[in-house]
């Protein structure tokens, strides 16, 4: 592990800071770059983007009441602790579902007749990619279980290793941003759909990789970011079904 | 001659100027309150605060305002609204920034579970 990156000057740069950081960067480069191609108006990217930041910082504590129960209440309940990162943690589930149902708010604000809220789909991907190698310099999202697969890894303070389970989620992300990018333009894939289709992906490779991580099981087997996996597939599912029912009235 | 009765009204291009202005003044203005009223609710409470150990009031309170404020800010103008957002994601960004020069504490007591 190497939560030090490097020093400027004698004052240490720490990894999981420096990709948090990096990981935002990109996100926001991507969105910018997607939003130029798509010719969305200043006037739409930056209240969506505002609102899908703030969203998903609020959504990544939220989640944590969730995954955490009562002992995350600290950093849940105090507000400022939403602005200070390093006060506690936040869940990348929380975050995505928060700055979706932020920016959704924004655009129904801004009355869009339709959702122009695409660009975020390959910019979530590459910025959690980035994000994640973070996680693995560090060792601080927790690796993943024991185990003695050629590619596993020390961590600190065990005599075993471990699956990067990190590096897995990275390796998913920068895959499936080259997969939104080739499906960017498909005309089923507009007006919300390939955001809807990247957040519905995430859950499902999300679910399968809790299996190797090593989160507490809630009940059934089960952890609660597989329940909260479950839960988001379960609304995409609802959203696509019902307009059928709707129409076919 | 009478002139028309909407001769006082600004050609399109004045008027575009205009809405922009008035648009960056109420993100100026939700930018500056969110700062100032975070660093108001900074002033009340503290890291680390649980309702248990703090009380709920403060909390309640803190929030309450917040999102009172954001709803006001949004009725004078949307923009002064995203304005407010704008403090809070620069907010986390400068934070995020001071973070990477300390360690960070996200999950540093996550369990490993026993050897198999």
């Amino acid at each position: 592990m190497v939560p030090v990156l490097f020093e400027v000057a004698g004052v240490p740069i720490y990894s999981h800071g420096f990709f948090l950081m990096l990981g935002l960067l990109t996100c926001l480069a991507v969105v910018v770059f997607e939003a130029r191609r798509r010719r969305w108006p200043a006037g739409e990217v930056i209240p969506i983007g505002l609102a899908a930041f703030v969203g998903g910082m609020v959504g990544a504590r939220v989640a944590m009441l969730f995954f955490h129960g009562w002992d995350a209440a600290p950093f849940v309940f105090v507000q400022q602790t939403y602005f200070d990162p390093a006060v506690g943690p936040g869940s990348i589930l929380g975050g995505v579902v928060g700055a979706y149902i932020g920016g959704h708010l924004a655009s129904r604000s801004l009355r869009n007749a339709g959702c122009t809220c695409d660009a975020f789909a390959p910019a979530m991907a590459l910025g959690m990619a980035v994000g994640r190698i973070g996680d693995y310099l560090s060792a601080e999202d927790g690796l993943g279980k024991p185990t003695t697969l050629p590619w596993a890894v020390p961590v600190p303070g065990v005599d075993y290793l471990v699956h990067p389970a990190p590096l897995y989620d990275s390796a998913f992300n920068v895959l499936w941003f080259g997969a939104l990018i080739a499906l960017r333009d498909q005309p089923f894939l507009q007006n919300g759909n390939l955001l809807k289709l990247a957040i519905g992906g995430y859950a499902v490779f999300r679910f399968a990789i809790e299996f190797v991580r090593n989160n507490d099981v809630l009940a059934f087997g089960l952890t609660p970011q597989q329940y909260a996996c479950l839960l988001t597939l379960g609304a995409l599912a609802i959203y696509y079904v019902r307009p059928r029912q709707l129409a076919s009235r | 001659m009478i002139p028309p009765r909407n001769s006082e009204t600004p050609p399109p291009a004045e008027r575009t100027v205009d809405r922009a202005a008035r648009a960056f003044f109420a993100a100026v203005l939700g930018f500056v309150l969110g700062i100032i009223l975070d660093f108001v609710v900074t002033l009340t409470a503290s890291p680390g605060s649980t309702p248990g150990r703090y009380g709920v009031a403060p909390i309640v309170l803190a929030w309450a305002v917040t999102i009172g404020l954001a709803a006001v800010l949004y009725r004078i103008h949307h923009w002064a609204l995203y304005g407010m957002l704008g403090a809070y994601a620069a907010l986390f960004l400068l934070l995020l920034t001071s973070g990477m020069f300390g360690p960070y504490t996200c999950f540093g007591a996550y369990g490993y579970p026993s050897p198999p």
